[in-house]
């Protein structure tokens, strides 16, 4: 059930119109009920991995609570995590490391090695185990306490619109608003919902998908049959097609939970606007940014310590944070780009502090050469292998001529792309996410019936699936 | 009356505005629109030929842009009165991109009705277009081509999705829905430079023409996943024909002759035995003149459609064969 999809939003219709006649107790039984009904659509079988994850993260976090004995604590908090991450990694990783070992196998010269059984990855599990994940230490560094019903637990790790990819939202924020009455839907909700639906509609159908139907014949193709300016103008497809699939898909979440009741966090705030490595990660992915940030940077002493301990911090939270989001090496080099950026970005800063101009046209050539080095890492994410990505990396040294494909590519990027990024310069000046919400009513309008002729007129050629599901 | 309101309300006027603007407008859009949107006027002539005192033999063309390419009206005219045909009158439905779907629907709907029935229909297709198949554009069979009395039976043999049907219920009750996808071909081939050539190589690319982002006029749009049987998805087909069955039926109890006639590609192709089977059935007869590549070199100018020249020999090795077939 896509949510650029006329089942999604007749199943909506049908959540919104009983929720809103019924208790807050109700509620939260009704929308377990209808979580579990979206997510069965995928893959009812997995119904009961969630089930699973859930009940022992509330017994833990349970057994965390009542317990005044740090080893118990920490005993509990140690099982949480574990099972969470081994689960995680049966499902996500075993493949990988199965066909690592196969290879390896052969390489010895020991025959050929198969796996007796492939497992198939359950839809959406990084995002709710990592939710699950920082409940249980969150209860156990006291920063939250546990749920006081399984009833209110489960819905917090199953609520619909963000179960499958995000936001990541922390218990601190999403579990009182499950556990206390929430407000009804009054016209300011209605209107900062339809906002993040409108546009992250617009991201995914018309930005995303049609960015989709050009990045993906580009990186379909042998990197010796690519023109330089072919692979440019393809990654910088497939930089707007992953921004605009997954901040859609957040945005469509966020203005879903908003007509229910819930607020859900910013996960998108203009990355492509970013003059620095940090900046964009304080604007990319923010929930499972600050994640990592959370429960694995400062755990691994953060920026205490020596400069290097500080590097090397933030390299192996990039690499796991890369590992994250697939099991495959392509994923790894890409996480390890932007650890070692992040690194000399932190060594440039403690250098050069002194020297910086501080101009627009710095604040302009920072921004140039962030999405550059940005869309270089997307080439090895989007990559089919490294040697792919290093195949078009070499293609950039060849003749700059324009062809078809370049042109045609460069004139839709600037068609569906361009006014959203205009847009989105407008909301960096306002400094302010929800800026359009609080214009006069008309401008409003006309950039709604904007959006929708082009979902109307622009559906791509092809309709993708949301890219971050098969994390 | 609160600002959001006016928000819906106000996007709600414009899109009314639209789509009273696009109904007059919307064969403008493109020529094989402009032909859909003609089907009425077809009956008519069929009608009218049939009925109305012409002494005419209609003989309805069904296909799509392959069949409009391939058919040499003249040559085929000739070729019909040959075989004893009176006063043959070619009329054709033959638009972009249509399967076996839009043929049965759209004969249907403005062909089975009373006094609008042809002599003979002859329905030209390549090997995958008699397949049940994911409909596609359901939209556009919600607004052109599913006869009210057909809805039903629509939406609970062929919709196959819920998403598909709810396209084309909305396809059916606007035809700025339904049209939608005739914007994108029309402004990007006309304005986006080295669009053809892209969309033609990222298509290609995709393996089945089904997916192709198709040109706006007549002639030089790929057609309905001839290059594979894999779906959109990567779905593998059923490779089952009920819908060439039931159009079978339909054309038989309206006491028509149907033929199905193979239309020649520049690679030989055979058509599955379960419509040769299908065929032999029903007793209808089937030309196969087009499933060897006998053409010459350079009769398919854009790699798919015939050319004129073509289309001329075609229809002489078709006449041959049709002599038989209609006095069978």
């Amino acid at each position: 059930m896509w949510f650029n999809s006329f089942g999604f939003w007749i199943f909506l219709a049908v959540v919104l119109a009983v929720h809103s006649r019924l208790g807050h107790r109700n509620r939260n039984r009704f929308l377990l009920l209808a979580s579990y009904f979206f997510y069965g659509c995928w893959d009812w079988r997995f119904l009961s991995l969630i089930l699973f994850t859930t009940a022992f993260d509330y017994t833990a976090a349970r057994a965390i609570g009542r317990s005044e004995s740090p080893a118990v604590r920490k005993r509990w908090v140690t099982a949480s995590v574990c099972v969470d991450l081994g689960i995680l990694g049966i499902f996500k990783y075993f493949g990988f490391f199965a066909s690592e070992l196969e290879r390896l196998w052969e390489v010895m010269g020991l025959g050929s090695w198969t796996p007796a059984f492939q497992i198939i990855l359950p839809v959406g599990i990084s995002f709710y185990t990592f939710q699950a994940l920082s409940y249980t230490i969150d209860v156990y560094r006291g920063q939250t306490k546990p749920a006081g019903s399984f009833l209110d637990f489960a819905l917090y790790i199953s609520f619909f619109p963000q179960l499958v990819a995000g936001p990541i939202e922390r218990s601190s924020h999403l579990l009182p608003q499950v556990e206390n009455p929430r407000p009804r839907c009054d016209e300011a909700r209605f209107r900062d919902g339809l906002y993040h639906v409108l546009t992250g509609l617009f991201k995914k159908v018309v930005l995303a998908d049609n960015m989709a139907w050009i990045a993906n014949h580009i990186f379909s193709k042998p990197p010796s049959d690519l023109a330089p300016l072919e692979v440019l103008t393809g990654v910088y497809a497939f930089a707007f097609q992953i921004y605009g699939d997954f901040s859609g898909y957040s945005s469509i979440a966020i203005g879903v939970a908003k007509w229910l009741g819930f607020d859900l966090m910013e996960n998108f705030r203009q990355p492509y606007f970013s003059t620095s490595p940090r900046e964009f990660w304080r604007r990319w992915h923010i929930s499972l940014s600050s994640w990592l940030r959370d429960y694995l940077y400062i755990p691994l002493g953060g920026n205490r310590g020596g400069k290097w301990q500080n590097y090397r911090n933030l390299l192996l939270t990039m690499l796991l944070g890369g590992l994250w989001h697939g099991a495959s090496w392509t994923f790894v080099i890409w996480g390890g780009l932007h650890g070692a950026w992040l690194a000399v970005h932190r060594w440039s800063e403690g250098t050069s502090a002194r020297t910086r101009v501080r101009g627009r046209l710095y604040q302009a050539f920072a921004l140039l050469v962030t999405f550059h080095l940005v869309c270089l890492t997307w080439l090895f994410f989007r990559a089919e292998s490294a040697e792919q990505a290093l195949g078009m990396l070499g293609a950039l040294w060849g003749d700059w001529k324009m062809t078809d494909l370049t042109a045609t590519t460069l004139t839709l990027i600037c068609f569906f792309a361009g006014p959203w990024m205009i847009f989105e310069w407008w909301i960096e000046r306002k400094g302010d996410s929800l800026a359009l919400a609080k214009v006069a009513w008309p401008w409003r309008a006309m950039v709604y019936l904007y959006i929708v002729v082009m979902l109307l007129f622009f559906p791509p050629p092809v309709p993708s699936e949301f890219i971050y599901f098969q994390f | 009356m609160k600002s959001e309101a006016k928000v819906v309300l106000a996007v709600a006027a414009a899109l009314l505005a639209m789509e009273l603007v696009a109904r007059p407008f919307e064969p403008r859009l493109s020529l094989d629109l402009a032909h859909i949107r003609g089907f009425d006027q077809l009956a008519e002539r069929v009608g009218k030929a049939s009925n109305g005192g012409e002494e005419a033999s209609p003989v309805l063309v069904l296909g799509n842009s392959l069949a409009r390419n391939g058919v040499d009206a003249e040559v085929l005219t000739e070729g019909l009165r040959d075989a004893g045909m009176k006063e043959p009158r070619l009329v054709f439905m033959t638009a972009d991109s249509t399967d076996i779907a839009q043929w049965l629907y759209g004969y249907r709907r403005y062909l089975d009705g009373p006094g609008a029935k042809p002599a003979l229909v002859l329905l030209f297709t390549a090997r995958s277009h008699l397949s049940d198949r994911r409909i596609q554009g359901p939209e556009a069979m919600g607004a052109y081509y599913v006869a009210n009395g057909d809805v039903q039976s629509f939406l609970r043999e062929d919709a196959g999705s819920l998403d598909s049907a709810c396209s084309f219920l909305l396809g059916r009750v606007s035809r700025l829905f339904a049209a939608r996808g005739r914007v994108r071909p029309l402004l990007f081939y006309n304005w986006v430079p080295g669009y053809e050539v892209a969309a033609r190589q990222i298509n290609q690319g995709l393996g089945d023409g089904a997916l192709a982002d198709e040109p706006p006029a007549h002639g030089s749009g790929e057609e309905v996943g001839e290059v594979g049987e894999v779906q959109p998805g990567g779905e593998k087909s059923a490779q089952s024909f009920h819908r060439l069955e039931r159009l079978i039926e339909t054309v038989r109890e309206s006491g028509v002759k149907l033929v199905i006639v193979t239309v020649p590609l520049p690679e030989p192709y055979r058509m599955p035995e379960a419509i040769r089977e299908i065929c032999r059935k029903n007793e209808v007869p089937i030309s196969l003149v087009g499933e060897s590549a006998w053409l010459p070199d350079g009769r398919f100018p854009d790699g798919y459609h015939l050319n004129p020249e073509g289309a001329a020999e075609f229809m002489e090795a078709l006449s041959s064969e049709l002599k038989g077939m209609l006095s069978e």
